[in-house]
């Protein structure tokens, strides 16, 4: 390993990513010579330190982001810059970087614990940061990691004998026993059941924040994003959406597909049309309608159709008698229990909208329904919305407005 | 009986089976061990007997016990064929095995043209022997082969003799012709096995900065190594038993140079029609090989995680 890297292992970079643009070719079914553009523009910075969480929906390139991070793929143009050092002549062996494949690309004719140790006897191992860590170092390190991802006691088994839950388990330990330059986890923790997901997606944060590398996880679950990133990248189509906190994401969503992918259930996306009402502005759908609040309207006149969506979460929905006045009618499509809160799918006209609430047919949402209806499917609701927590977005474009 | 026990299992074995079911698999298998039975089973059992009887010039007659065997072991030119067969193959199986290997490797590496040299590459293989042997022949023979006088005379290499005539060569020149024509075969092998490896360890390896020798070391050939465990052992029985191209080219001569136990016996049945001893030569042969192969099978095993 050369000199300037060893030191940037240590001293912790930036990543920069700047303006990254892959095409492959299309394949079957395409022209031949025909390209498939699957990144377009992507810039993202990530500092020292700093977890970026990359979301979007399976296909958006997220993968090919990370591999073209590592070194595995050329991209057909832009740059990417780790510590204001281009690093488009570096290959992968020499990039000092952590990757966690979603394959898990484990070595079959190596035991766990093999597996584990492997990148620190790694020929540009960058256990220690500055050099390679001694034998004995090594070992405690993995031993801690394995021990942490529950999976010390598979330590001489063979990857072919273990679950995929397990393998997964030790694609993160060969990653966690890194002191790389650079983290990338892609799907680090996908095929793990539900309780072991929760458990190490707060252990692995905080490994991952204790170190100085800048890291990138990916992931296809928006609400995993929001979770780990200190910030969240939502990519889609290839091209970045929107960058930012998870607030910012969660709160303005700067478009219907960052809006969708976001939230369990995720945002109620409904069309309708904007109409001059008195002295401000009102979100009209058949008999839904809704006074905008100031802040809204303001941004609403600046939109250039009449044709808008509005963004509801399901929480924000409020559920009253149908008969209620400036409730919207609405029938039970299907109804969720969880217990701790009901998610009650409505059917308001051609248009399916959840919500979210801590009703239940037993306590409330049985009378609003009215007894005797079985699961109170088909029993007409009122719908009421929310005066905060609302977006709009622009109709054609699905851009949220104000398009600032 | 494989199928017979997945039939009776949702049952399970107490039950009774309708008697139609029970034979049902039975009657699947039934050609195929029929074909077995008529065709290896019978004439190895009749070679065993054979092998314990006096059996010359077409008759069977007493039963000599283990005369055959002695006879046989205590024979020079049995231990001479031997030696010829183990000469051949630990020269000619290593070369094929490294010179497949390295092809293969090569193939791997998205050669241009690779689907019209796969086809080229794989034709001494699709030969029949038989035609190996004579082309090898023309190739080779003396002062009319299409080689031997362009090259061998030409530069007085070799005068006025065939190399198949030459007690210290033909051997050699035999074991020319098996990696000629076997060589393709292993190198299409491996070459199956190498596009077959998964593309994640060495990605990974690229990312832990591994160079294409540590990777071939440390990733390839632990990965193909059941492979080629099968491949050469297959390809070691095979060349150990070779009889036609030697057969076609000299015969086993000259005097007994290149005389394998596939020879040996041939002439021993069709030349001094001594079957008994033949046979128990071809049974020696099989012992060797069966008690070669368990102990080979179980090393393989254990050490390498073939199988």
């Amino acid at each position: 390993m050369n000199a300037a890297l060893a030191q940037s292992a240590t001293r912790a970079a930036a990543l920069v990513v700047e303006g990254i643009g892959k095409s492959f070719p299309a394949g079957k079914g395409g022209a031949k010579g025909a390209l498939r553009r699957v990144l377009e523009e992507i810039g993202l910075e990530v500092a020292p330190g700093e977890i970026l969480a990359l979301t979007g929906p399976s296909g958006a390139g997220k993968t090919t982001l990370c591999r073209i991070l590592a070194g595995l793929e050329r991209p057909d143009e832009g740059a990417v810059r780790l510590g204001g050092r281009d690093l488009a002549g570096v290959p992968a062996g020499r990039r000092a970087v952590a990757f966690l494949f979603e394959s898990y690309a484990l070595y079959p004719h190596l035991t766990v614990r093999q597996n584990a140790l492997s990148p620190l006897q790694a020929p540009n191992a960058v256990g220690a940061g500055a050099g390679r860590l001694d034998p004995a170092a090594a070992e405690r390190r993995v031993d801690e990691v394995l021990e942490l991802l529950e999976i010390r006691h598979l330590d001489a088994r063979l990857p072919g004998a273990l679950s995929g839950g397990q393998k997964q388990r030790v694609a993160l330990a060969r990653t966690l026993v890194q002191d790389p330059a650079l983290f990338l986890l892609d799907e680090p923790i996908s095929h793990l059941d539900a309780k072991l997901r929760h458990k190490l997606r707060g252990e692995i944060r905080r490994r991952l924040s204790a170190q100085p590398a800048p890291a990138i996880w990916s992931t296809p679950d928006g609400m995993e994003a929001l979770s780990v990133g200190d910030r969240v990248a939502v990519i889609a189509d290839g091209r970045i959406e929107q960058v930012g906190t998870p607030e910012q994401i969660w709160l303005s969503p700067v478009s219907t597909r960052v809006a969708k992918l976001l939230g369990d259930p995720p945002m109620n996306l409904v069309p309708g049309t904007l109409a001059q009402e008195g002295g401000g502005l009102s979100f009209t759908r058949r008999e839904l309608r809704l006074a905008l609040p100031p802040a809204l309207a303001a941004a609403a006149r600046r939109a250039k159709s009449a044709e808008v969506v509005l963004g509801v979460r399901p929480d924000a929905l409020t559920l009253v008698p149908p008969d209620a006045a400036g409730a919207a009618r609405a029938e039970i499509y299907s109804n969720e229990p969880f217990g701790k809160h009901a998610i009650v799918t409505l059917d308001l006209g051609a248009l399916l909208v959840k919500a979210k609430t801590t009703m239940s047919l037993a306590s409330g949402l049985g009378d609003l329904a009215g007894a005797g209806t079985g699961e109170g499917i088909g029993a007409p609701v009122g719908l009421e919305l929310p005066a905060e927590g609302l977006v709009l977005f622009d109709g054609p474009t699905g851009r949220a407005l104000p398009a600032a | 009986m494989a199928s017979a026990g997945e039939t009776m299992a949702p049952g399970g074995p107490a039950r009774a089976l309708p008697r139609e079911r029970f034979w049902y698999p039975y009657l699947l298998i039934a050609p195929s061990m029929i074909t077995l039975t008529v065709v290896s089973l019978i004439p190895f059992i009749y070679t065993v007997y054979l092998s314990f009887h006096a059996a010359k010039f077409g008759r069977v007659t007493d039963f000599i016990g283990f005369d055959n065997y002695a006879q046989l072991l205590t024979d020079t030119r049995f231990w001479n064929s031997i030696g010829v067969a183990a000469t051949f193959v630990f020269i000619a199986v290593p070369i094929e095995f490294m010179l497949g290997l390295a092809g293969a490797l090569v193939l791997n590496q998205n050669v241009r043209g690779r689907a019209v040299l796969i086809p080229l590459l794989f034709m001494p293989t699709m030969m029949a022997p038989i035609v190996v042997g004579l082309l090898w022949k023309i190739m080779l023979a003396g002062s009319w082969g299409f080689l031997s006088y362009n090259v061998l005379e030409r530069f007085n290499l070799i005068e006025g003799t065939s190399v198949f005539a030459s007690p210290d060569l033909a051997l050699y020149a035999l074991i020319f012709v098996d990696i000629w024509q076997w060589t393709p075969f292993m190198m299409l092998a491996f070459f199956a096995g190498l596009q077959a490896l998964p593309l994640g360890p060495y990605r990974a390896a690229a990312v832990d900065g591994a160079n294409p020798l540590q990777m071939f070391f440390h990733i390839t050939l632990p990965m193909l190594t059941p492979l080629l465990v099968v491949i050469g052992l297959l390809r070691f029985i095979d060349a150990f038993k070779v009889f036609d191209t030697v057969y076609i080219l000299t015969g086993g001569g000259p005097g007994t140079s290149t005389e394998t136990p596939s020879i040996l016996a041939n002439k021993m049945t069709f030349e001094f029609w001594n079957i008994g001893e033949a046979s128990a030569l071809a049974v020696l042969v099989w012992l060797a090989f069966f008690a070669f192969c368990n102990v080979f099978y179980q090393i393989a095993k254990k050490r390498l995680n073939a199988f």
